[in-house]
């Protein structure tokens, strides 16, 4: 049966060159980057096989064509005579497997391998010369901070395996790389730390990703939804970092890390919910700012989330909440409004979810006009034309710069506000209490591979809070060797009451 | 979590009580003693590792069904009159507009979330909801400092045999949760320290609920139709009635959440392959709501009865059945 495109992964590959040559064109289709150079060394015919733009053509010329153009064995040398020197004596790249089936074959060359066949040889020698066009290391996007360092994951996993291996350089640190993807064959690498891991749960996550039934992997997104375990929940509950001292700092408390190829996020699990409130910042100033800082921004999730659904609530049903002075104030500002308060409230809201949409999808050259259409246009004139409060704006305005402090939640938070702002013009506080109830329900229940990611406060470590409620000394913290398996205790089955 | 089953009790049912106050708090710490040995059975059995639905079950089907029978029955029965005087409640208290029957539908549509997250789900939201408690209580207390009487509390007066004993039973025939801990004390490591230990933290808890009750509110707290939420509206420094408000839905659906998971669980043992067991647990809560709405139907001696049943006697019977089959 003819060799093709659908067929080919476990096909073993001919010892003829003219054959595989052929085969190889018809597995490829005869697509314009197959680049096969047919040239003789010491008497036997070979060929230099590799993908236009993969390579870098500087690299093969001084590592693999001048050498090979050198090898001078002798006439009665034989074609495995040939391969053995090459394999054995000479060292044309760091990176040098040996593909035996037409499926390995076909992913070295798409990696950017300089493949040579040789006439008379099963298999192809493969040299990584890899010279395509990358993004240098840069700032991180979403995770910036003042005095950590700027240096962010790229599309690269080698790359980022550098990042890491730079600043980790202990042998018990870990990298397995395995392919996903039926059509794109993704590199994705497994970072752990062998002092701390849970070989069990390591053997989880390597078993999930090979399972996962997916063509292509473009993006951490794709893949983050087979590392979730248990009930779908409203937030992740496998975590991503852009950063490679915060992938360190994780792996060694325990956790494992994912590099996927062509994308610069990585993710890591398991994860906790008070994660989401740490930032690297915290670790280079002092405690007591750092105290301040984490307060700020629980406080800043609960003002995102119920700030506005409240203020519905309390205007609405229980306006005797507010002071006389206030509630006359306010009373005064919505007389003027012509829609209901819960429609303005979700009108500001939807406005502002259009601005933030518009703004990041935005050319950069027209990025601005997103801001003075948004702030100006229809915020003043807004408010100047009565459509719009300015209580409420207030609230709004305060509701989502407080989303700002916590990004990795932005999505949750989002999505939370609207039903929280509904429920309090609805049901009031009993219809807040309800979501919120709703919230803690789904919070608590969520787990990261066992692990609650309610952990520390609950299940309550009076440790682990030392890092969570506050931020303990760093000489204090070091002593405690945290580890986040500690936080999944062995439990009964507490839904099987039998 | 049997804390805050505890504490929804105490929030809701009116008045707080009909004795003077140094006589329900000696009718709580009577009460206590009574439940210190109605547990015994219960944490007998639990030490082995045994659940008292599954021993009777194990013992004869037909005895094993009316128990677990009965038990669903107590439950529902506990859990909709916890349901429909918190939506009284509701409507009494905060928001006049709300219909009872969507009340009730609001709040056992989002405890049948809890109990789909699971027993894990609810006793981790039952910790949260107990530590910020907590706190609000501390801050209650310290802004009621000026505005005590403690002579209310202190001052003999009342105490009588026939109100201490009034008091012991009114305490002890709203100890729901002691049923609730005969079918959960298996699932813990420790079930004698366990077991122990909430009788003793609900011990102090009631009576400084007690205690604070009647140091701010004195002769009031006799007849205010909700004690505990009339001294959030006392609190010197903050309107604390929005944040009562809150922690008080928090508990109610902790409580109801725990009742239509056990009412689940109950109902797989009948029937294992039966879908939207919560739903329809909910739905069976629900419907024993009712009399409590519109029959004015009262508690009071009958769930006394049921407590001793179902959280000792039950036990009792089942540990005895288990230690019989050892030996056999």
């Amino acid at each position: 049966m003819a060799v093709n495109q659908n067929n080919y992964k476990e096909v073993e590959m001919p010892p003829s060159l003219r054959q595989t040559i052929e085969e190889i064109r018809s597995i490829m289709g005869n697509s314009m980057e197959l680049l096969i150079n047919e040239v003789t060394v010491s008497g036997h015919d070979c060929a230099l096989v590799c993908s236009e733009g993969l390579v870098s053509t500087l690299n093969i010329s001084n590592l693999i064509l001048t050498p090979l153009t050198e090898i001078s064995l002798g006439e009665n040398s034989t074609p495995d005579d040939l391969c053995g020197h090459i394999q054995n004596k000479m060292l044309l790249g760091i990176d040098r497997p040996r593909a035996t089936t037409y499926g390995e074959f076909i992913r070295f060359l798409m990696s950017g391998f300089a493949l040579i066949l040789i006439d008379g040889v099963c298999g192809a020698l493969c040299f990584g010369v890899q010279g395509y066009e990358k993004r240098g290391v840069s700032p991180p996007s979403s995770e910036a901070d003042l005095k950590g360092a700027h240096e962010a994951f790229t599309e690269v996993v080698r790359v980022n395996v550098s990042l890491v291996r730079r600043r980790m350089k202990s042998p018990t640190v870990r990298f397995e790389l395995m392919k996903v993807g039926s059509k794109s064959n993704t590199d994705v690498c497994v970072v752990y730390d062998t002092d701390s891991v849970d070989f069990n749960m390591l053997r989880r996550v390597k078993a999930q990703l090979l399972s996962t039934k997916l063509e292509t992997v473009i993006s951490s997104g794709y893949l983050q939804p087979f590392l979730e375990s248990g009930k779908k929940g409203i937030f992740h509950t496998v975590g991503t970092t852009e950063r490679p001292d915060v992938l360190c700092s994780k792996i060694l408390e325990g956790r494992i890390a994912v590099l996927i190829d062509g994308t610069p996020f990585a993710l890591i699990v398991p994860t906790l919910f008070a994660e989401n409130f740490q930032t690297l910042d915290d670790y280079n100033c002092k405690p007591y700012y750092a105290v301040f800082l984490r307060w700020l921004r629980y406080v800043g999730f609960l003002i995102a989330v119920f700030l506005p659904g409240v203020y519905i609530a309390v205007a609405l049903y229980n306006p005797e909440i507010f002071n006389g002075r206030l509630m006359l104030m306010l009373a005064s500002e919505e007389a003027k409004a012509p829609v209901p308060l819960a429609a303005e409230a979700l009108i500001m809201l939807t406005i502002y979810e259009l601005i933030r949409e518009g703004g990041l999808r935005l050319p950069k050259a027209v990025g601005g006009t997103v801001g003075i259409v948004g702030g100006i246009i229809i915020g003043d004139a807004a408010v100047k034309s009565g459509i719009v409060s300015t209580p409420l704006l207030i609230v709004i305005a305060l509701s989502v710069t407080a989303s700002f402090v916590i990004p990795a939640l932005n999505d949750g938070i989002t999505v939370l506000r609207f039903a929280v702002l509904l429920a309090g013009a609805i049901g009031g506080f009993f219809g807040i209490s309800l979501v919120l109830m709703i919230l803690l329900f789904d919070l608590c229940s969520a787990e990261s591979f066992g692990i609650p990611i309610m952990a520390p406060l609950s299940p309550f470590s009076f440790r682990a809070m030392k890092d969570v409620a506050v931020r303990e000394g760093i000489v204090k913290l070091q002593t405690h060797n945290f580890n986040i398996n500690r936080m999944g205790k062995r439990r009964r089955k507490e839904n099987d009451l039998r | 979590m049997l804390v805050i089953f505890r504490l929804v009790t105490m929030m809701t049912y009116f008045p707080l009580t009909d004795e003077s106050i140094p006589a329900t708090m000696l009718g709580i710490a009577l009460s206590t003693v009574v439940q210190c040995v109605l547990v015994i059975p219960v944490i007998l059995l639990a030490n082995s590792g045994r659940n008292v639905l599954s021993e009777m079950h194990s013992g004869t089907k037909i005895a094993g069904g009316i128990i677990a029978a009965c038990y669903f029955l107590y439950i529902a029965f506990v859990g909709g009159s916890s349901v429909s005087h918190f939506v009284i409640f509701v409507k009494d208290a905060f928001l006049e507009k709300v219909s009872i029957a969507v009340g009730i539908a609001a709040a056992l549509a989002v405890a049948v979330y809890g109990a789909y997250c699971g027993l894990r789900g609810i006793m981790r939201s039952s910790v949260i909801a107990v530590f910020v408690f907590a706190v609000i209580m501390i801050v209650l207390a310290v802004s009621s400092v000026g505005e005590t009487a403690s002579s209310e509390v202190l001052v003999y007066r009342g105490i009588t045999l026939k109100s201490v004993i009034s008091a012991t039973l009114t305490d002890l025939s709203r100890g729901g949760e002691l049923v609730i801990l005969s079918l959960l004390l298996f699932c813990t490591g420790k079930p004698r320290s366990a077991g122990y230990g909430y009788i003793a933290t609900r011990l102090v808890v009631t009576e400084g609920i007690v205690f604070l009750l009647a140091a701010v509110l004195g002769g009031y707290v006799n007849i205010a139709k909700y004690p505990f939420y009339a001294i959030g509206t006392f609190g010197n420094a903050l309107h604390l009635e929005g944040v009562f408000f809150v922690m008080w839905c928090v508990f109610a659906e902790i409580r109801l959440a725990l009742i239509v998971f056990l009412l689940g669980d109950i109902l797989s043992g009948f029937f294992p392959k039966l879908p939207a067991r919560l739903i329809l647990s909910g739905v069976a809560v629900a419907a024993c709501a009712l009399p409590f709405i519109f029959g004015g139907v009262s508690p009071s001696a009958l769930q006394a009865l049921s407590v001793v049943l179902l959280s000792a006697a039950v036990p009792f019977v089942a540990a005895i059945m288990g230690e019989k089959r050892k030996e056999a």
